[in-house]
């Protein structure tokens, strides 16, 4: 049965393609339409990769949407001043962020789901004072910067480095250890408090990095960028199978095929022409199937 | 007047009972042993509405008598103290004994709080634990006094059988002395007791019966009248025992080099001015009353608490030792006390266990080799004989004995040069405790260092080449290795 579960969001995959491609008639792969939803899914993807390293450890971060939108604003204020300045102060931002979270989470001992909780408020009343409830249009000349030729390599890498260090190093290993048994994870010698901020900040680096993709994109900063990403981040590693209390059987694939399951949904109700509040509510149902299909009771019940 | 008949019960990939019988009389006490894994706690799960059985009945006073839950099985007047923790943290004590109880307390549809209080401070006093505040939440509390007071919550239920599932490894000489004499009362009262537990001179002291199991049955049961310790143990184990169960020679043979010396260690309320030296090659048994302050001792000697005053000097290495992580690096092997919290994660393989403190030694420069860790790992489980499925198996999923092992092994991989062992022998059974103490035998063999804290006087005497006694935080008295050492020469020190 442990074996049928950990395919379960592969065949969610193929079912959502395959369904789809009937409904539409082949539509929802043609190549236009294949390289939409590689736009749309890059974002959401990195985002749940950096997530993935918070959650393996068994704990939450709420703030991912709010951050998006205040790197966002950061850049497109640095960007008009020098347009080579957007792209590191996006960066700068994500990880000072990430820091600061990861330094109350895991040294002042207040659980990340507060935090985080709390970095969301502070962070979006911040982005709103920045883009004074409007926009901040970014130069014309960066929104060329929005190609496959740089987008394709940055996801490549992001997925290379964050696989290698999550399955053959010590990062990944001693992350997963936290979120099986945090105190046995300290009596083997793991450095508990170190690598939880080391989570926090990846969260927030590969969130600074969202944020410059999704400004070259849409073109300008505003006040609602990001609005939701935490709980679509959330939604996507779920339905990816990752598992909310953390653990050995964490998996950087639960955030690249939970992104892509949730993007091809969203992307195959348009094409189908499905009302918006409607997109929601189906949203809604196979987050909850997924659950309950994936979800391990037994071994919740044994962990108590 | 209380029969099991050919009960059976499966769990998802394992058999835990076969077709078991089991009789009790009234006023009878009924120790109940075997190997970990053996089925004991299935069994009186079942007879105490935890799980249900498969197949087969229960008859309790002449009726059928088969409870869904636990507070049905109260109503029968059966009630059980279980192995693990059975308090709820984040409740009162009033309200953890009370629990599923409230009913009795209601009138107009409200819980009459201070009614229910009134009762718990009753209860409290009549089985003599009127020291937990009835307002106190249970995580204020010890696991010792959680524990008693599960005791005072089964035997409210005024139990017609009590069940004690291995409770009294968890309690100190006095919560013992408390929940024996309970049980002389019950008995004298013509109640029956089955009673589960690993110390065998437990069950010669209390039970008039003892029934072995192995491997989900029931291969015997008898009077302990006419049998002894060393025949029981034989049909637990199910072969004859070598002698070596614990060392044999009385020659200490260690070296003078000194591994760790310890200088006027003192810490809060727990130590105070404590002072010896480890040496190469020495077992150094350190014994005394669980808040004696010998486990803290092993907590400050890892590096895992910083001391008041005093210092430890760790001459065996070069490296700085300032807390437990450059504690491991430097050679320094812990095993605590509390083995499903402290040092076994549940939820990962045997694999992730093993090779968890040995990843920095493995990497090469970043890289961690799935390989190298899959040939350490197995490497690891086969020096102890881990009994497992593969290495990927979930710790979850090891009977307690094996899950002592992989906590064990994980430091001979590492390859330590001090093995800090706080209880090694805790709630195992015979045989993984033989293979412990082997284990043991071999690493002073090969020159390792080894501290031994424990609460059991015999495996002091029998394994430490020296034994230090710890009495409210100082050294009391310490004992060389002696033929003539006896618990009775060494408990008077300790209280």
């Amino acid at each position: 049965m442990k074996n049928v579960k950990r395919f379960i969001p592969y065949i969610g995959l193929f079912i959502i393609i395959f369904t789809f491609s009937l409904i539409t008639s082949g539509r929802i792969l043609r190549i236009a339409n294949l390289k939409l939803i590689f736009n749309q899914a890059i974002v959401l993807m990195i985002g749940c990769i950096g997530v993935t390293f918070v959650m393996c450890q068994g704990s939450l971060d709420l703030s991912q949407g709010s951050l998006l939108g205040f790197v966002v604003a950061i850049a497109a204020v640095f960007a008009a001043r020098h347009t080579a300045l957007a792209f590191p102060f996006a960066l700068l931002t994500g990880i000072l962020v990430g820091l600061t979270s990861g330094l109350l989470f895991a040294y002042l001992k207040i659980p990340s789901f507060i935090v985080t909780l709390c970095m969301l408020f502070i962070l979006r009343g911040l982005t709103v004072i920045i883009t004074k409830s409007g926009s901040i249009p970014i130069p014309f000349s960066m929104m060329g910067l929005d190609n496959y030729a740089l987008k394709v390599p940055i996801l490549l890498a992001i997925i290379t480095i964050s696989v290698y260090s999550f399955n053959y190093t010590r990062i990944g290993k001693h992350l997963r250890a936290i979120g099986s048994g945090e105190t046995a994870a300290k009596f083997s010698g793991v450095p508990v408090d170190r690598m939880k901020l080391l989570a926090f900040v990846i969260a927030g680096l590969l969130c600074g990095i969202c944020g410059f993709l999704s400004l070259i994109r849409t073109g300008a900063a505003d006040s609602k960028t990001g609005l939701l990403f935490e709980i679509d981040i959330l939604t996507a590693l779920v339905v990816g199978g990752m598992p909310l209390t953390g653990g050995s059987n964490a998996k950087i694939q639960s955030a690249i095929i939970g992104a892509l399951i949730l993007t091809i949904l969203t992307n195959g109700m348009v094409l189908v022409g499905v009302k918006t509040e409607l997109q929601q509510t189906i949203k809604g149902l196979v987050f909850l199937g997924a659950v309950y299909l994936s979800f391990e009771r037994e071994d919740i019940a044994f962990i108590k | 007047m209380f029969e099991v008949k050919n009960i059976s019960k499966k769990f998802i990939n394992t058999r835990a009972l076969k077709n078991v019988e089991f009789h009790l009389e009234e006023g009878e006490i009924r120790g109940l042993v075997g190997e970990n894994g053996s089925g004991k706690s299935t069994l009186v799960s079942i007879i105490a509405g935890i799980f249900q059985a498969d197949t087969g009945s229960m008859i309790k006073d002449g009726k059928p008598y088969h409870p869904k839950s636990r507070l049905e099985a109260n109503k029968e007047k059966v009630s059980i103290i279980v192995q693990e923790q059975g308090t709820i943290d984040g409740l009162t004590v009033t309200a953890n004994l009370f629990l599923g109880k409230e009913r009795e307390f209601t009138r107009h549809g409200v819980v009459q709080t201070k009614d229910m209080t009134n009762e718990a401070v009753s209860v409290l006093s009549r089985y003599g634990i009127d020291h937990i505040d009835p307002y106190g939440f249970i995580k204020e509390l010890s696991f010792e006094d959680r524990k008693l007071l599960e005791f005072a919550k089964a035997l409210h239920v005024d139990p017609d059988i009590l069940i004690i599932d291995e409770t009294t490894t968890a309690l100190s000489h006095g919560g013992r002395g408390i929940l024996f004499s309970e049980l002389v009362k019950l008995k004298e009262e013509n109640k029956s007791v089955i009673f589960i537990t690993h110390d065998l001179s437990e069950v010669f002291d209390y039970c008039d019966n003892v029934s072995v199991m192995k491997d989900g049955e029931i291969i015997g049961t008898e009077k302990t009248s006419d049998i002894d310790e060393r025949m029981l143990k034989e049909m637990m184990v199910g072969r004859e025992l070598q002698h070596s169960y614990y060392r044999e020679d009385f020659e200490t043979n260690i070296t003078d080099e000194i591994v760790i010396e310890v200088k006027n260690l003192t810490h809060s309320t727990d130590l105070s001015e404590v002072s010896f030296t480890l040496r190469k090659g020495e077992i150094l048994g350190i014994g005394g009353l669980t808040d004696c302050g010998m486990h803290t001792l092993g907590r400050l000697l890892f590096g895992l608490d910083k001391a008041d005053s005093g210092e430890i000097r760790y001459k065996f290495t070069n490296m700085p030792v300032r807390n437990h992580i450059q504690a491991i690096r430097a050679g320094i092997a812990y095993l605590p006390k509390n083995r499903d919290q402290q040092s076994i994660m549940l939820m990962s393989s045997v694999r992730d266990n093993l090779c968890l403190p040995s990843l920095e030694k493995m990497q090469r420069i970043t890289f961690i080799s799935p390989r190298k860790e899959r040939q350490l790992a197995e490497q690891g489980a086969a020096k102890l004989n881990v009994k497992m499925d593969s290495i990927d198996q979930y710790c979850l999923y090891l009977s307690g004995g094996n899950k002592q092992k992989v906590a064990l092994s994980k430091w001979l991989i590492m390859d330590s040069e001090v093995f800090i062992l706080d209880c090694p022998t805790r709630g195992i059974d015979v045989a993984v405790k033989a293979s412990i103490y082997q284990l043991i035998q071999i690493l002073k063999q090969s020159r390792k260092s080894i501290i031994m804290i424990s609460e059991e006087l015999q495996e002091l005497i029998g394994m430490s080449d020296r034994i230090i006694i710890l009495k409210n935080g100082r050294i009391k008295k310490i004992f060389e290795r002696s033929e003539h050492l006896s618990e009775e020469k060494i408990i008077h020190y300790m209280i």
